[in-house]
């Protein structure tokens, strides 16, 4: 994992699910699935599978100045 | 029967008189045939390959239109399907698969031998988000991924999405190749006969391919049997320019209207493991 983040230059914090635990918790059936928790920890948009790419890209850019 | 010519040695002017209204039926043993027929035999001789061709043209089309009439009766099919691919220069081990398909669009696809046994692929078009929906076999099995069928990590190692799996994109592309290049007389019908493929009677087509005009076909040779019983392609090699593999695909123990259900194409079957 180390020499991944460093061969894409990943700058965010990164999260080791090596036990399932986050899987499990999110029902998590599919991957990639994307989840976008907003300030107050709330799942405001999620998504199964790959693409959708600019759908989530803009819900990104409205939460963030929310 | 075609007439002896008697004369030992070259022909020469005097062997052909002035007269050409004798017939045939006028020649004797031991006299030179009249010029009339050895016109006709010369003319005979010049146009007997155009007729070949021409007759192996129009078996070539009749094939086809008989591979598109056998797959307008089918709604449904098993089949153990064999492919072997070059991706990135590189040609692939042989897969094997057992395909489950439905039309318009199901395909369930389970990797029966090595290297990627157990591995099961399922894409219904208008369900599941129009997702692949991949379960790779063995230790990498822990889970399901849910992929574009055209993104990157589905096309690794394929030629082709899923999409295009079964033998409706495989007559469809043969057919327009074959058409297009007959018409514009870029096709040659190398070999066009009768054989036994994977244990059954098949015909084999081999042709090349000789595009002019900016016109591009799908390969520079290729090579597709089709079986005697069910008028349908199960076999096809494609070879680019320098004459190498880069595609091969086959069919064996096909199961036409095989009545497959639902089930056969939902990610909720138990026999699954999406």
């Amino acid at each position: 994992m180390k020499d991944a983040v460093k061969r894409f230059g990943i700058l965010y914090p990164i999260a080791i699910d090596n036990g399932f635990t986050i899987w499990d918790s999110y029902k998590t059936r599919y991957w990639p699935t994307l989840l976008l928790i907003d300030k107050q920890g709330v799942v405001r948009y999620a998504h199964v599978g790959e693409g959708a790419y600019d759908l989530t890209e803009q819900t990104i850019l409205r939460l963030l100045v929310e | 029967m075609l007439p002896v010519i008697t004369k030992s040695g070259p022909l020469s002017r005097d062997d052909f008189p002035r007269s050409s209204s004798r017939s045939l039926k006028h020649a004797t043993p031991g006299r030179p045939l009249p010029y009339g027929v050895l016109l006709g035999l010369l003319c005979a001789a010049l146009f007997m390959p155009l007729t070949a061709e021409a007759d192996q043209r129009e078996r070539l089309l009749s094939l086809v239109t008989r591979m598109e009439s056998s797959y307008a009766r089918v709604s449904d099919y098993t089949a153990v399907f064999r492919k072997q691919e070059r991706v990135d220069g590189k040609l692939l081990p042989e897969e094997t698969t057992l395909l489950k398909f439905q039309k318009p669009l199901k395909v369930y696809m389970k990797w029966i031998e090595d290297p990627s046994k157990g591995t099961e692929a399922l894409y219904v078009d208008g369900s599941n988000g129009n997702k692949l929906l991949v379960h790779r076999g063995g230790l990498l099995g822990i889970l399901t991924l849910s992929l574009d069928p055209r993104g990157s990590l589905a096309m690794t190692r394929n030629r082709h999405p899923i999409t295009e799996v079964g033998f409706g994109y495989l007559i469809d592309g043969l057919q327009r190749n074959i058409r297009r290049a007959l018409l514009h007389g870029e096709l040659e019908v190398i070999r066009l006969a009768e054989e036994t493929f994977r244990e059954r009677s098949a015909t084999v087509v081999e042709a090349k391919f000789a595009p002019r005009a900016g016109r591009t076909y799908h390969a520079s040779r290729m090579v597709f049997h089709i079986d005697t019983g069910l008028q349908l392609p199960v076999g096809a090699a494609f070879y680019d320019e320098t004459d190498a593999l880069f595609e091969r695909y086959s069919y064996s123990d096909v199961k036409l209207n095989a009545g497959l259900t639902p089930l056969d194409f939902s990610r909720e079957n138990t026999a699954y493991r999406f």
